[in-house]
């Protein structure tokens, strides 16, 4: 069985138009897991057909692209949480959603620990809005 | 990849029935590139996104030890600080009683 994770958590969204994964993510994605920036947990299809129909699918069955990718599925998504990701997604699309720990952050996060703190929040930024910002602090 | 349990996407999930609104929003706006509405984070928002980061931390914890220690009994500790932390949240005012209530049944249950 995998350990309990005791970095952050989080999971991701990545969709692709048509009916197909963008294949050339894999080994991207196996080098994040075997420089141990991320460990995977969990992982998931999601399609969105040109008429709005919601399917789930398991990444073993939908691509062979990911077999050498390293990692768990867990299936600690549920059945409720693809649905609610499938209300945002557009039409003719398909989506990964992958539930990733971020090892890169344990050492830091056993520091905060250690030293007595504990993480309030935390949050992505997007890129667009950080340029928003910049320029809006030199304006 | 491994297969997991093969029993199937049965279980609470993770994203919770209180923060998937939130979630699904926050998706939408993300896709749908409307960054003003991102930076329109008000304290609503930053109590929801606080609330995920729990429940998600509460989900991942417990289901976690019970996939990795089935005989052992969840750590004290962690439930204490769990605990202590939705005491801070609805002290603070982020969370209502009534969503701190639910949070801690959740978690003795």
């Amino acid at each position: 069985m995998p350990s309990a994770p005791d970095a952050p958590v989080e999971w991701v969204a990545i969709t692709f138009p048509g009916t197909t994964l963008g294949a050339g993510v894999a080994a991207p994605l196996a080098e994040l897991v075997d420089a141990k920036t991320v460990r995977l947990l969990d992982a998931a299809v999601v399609h969105k057909a040109a008429d709005g129909t919601v399917t789930e699918g398991e990444l073993a069955d939908e691509s062979t692209a990911f077999d050498d990718v390293d990692g768990d599925v867990l299936e600690l998504l549920s059945h409720d949480d693809l649905q609610a990701i499938a209300e945002s997604l557009e039409n003719d699309t398909t989506t990964l959603v992958l539930v990733w720990e971020n090892l890169w952050a344990s050492g830091f996060a056993d520091a905060v620990r250690t030293h007595g703190g504990s993480v309030l929040a935390y949050d992505r930024v997007l890129p667009a809005a950080v340029a928003a910002a910049l320029d809006g602090g030199r304006s | 990849m491994r297969r997991g349990f093969g029993r199937g996407r049965r279980g609470p999930g993770l994203l919770g029935t209180m923060a998937r609104t939130a979630v699904v929003a926050g998706t939408a706006s993300a896709v749908a590139g409307k960054v003003a509405a991102a930076q329109e984070a008000g304290a609503a928002q930053e109590k929801t996104r606080i609330q995920t980061e729990v429940e998600t931390q509460v989900a991942d914890a417990l289901r976690a030890e019970a996939a990795a220690a089935p005989a052992a009994a969840p750590s004290v500790d962690d439930l204490y600080a769990q605990l202590t932390k939705l005491g801070e949240l609805r002290e603070t005012g982020l969370l209502t009683e009534a969503e701190f209530a639910q949070q801690k049944a959740r978690l003795l249950r």
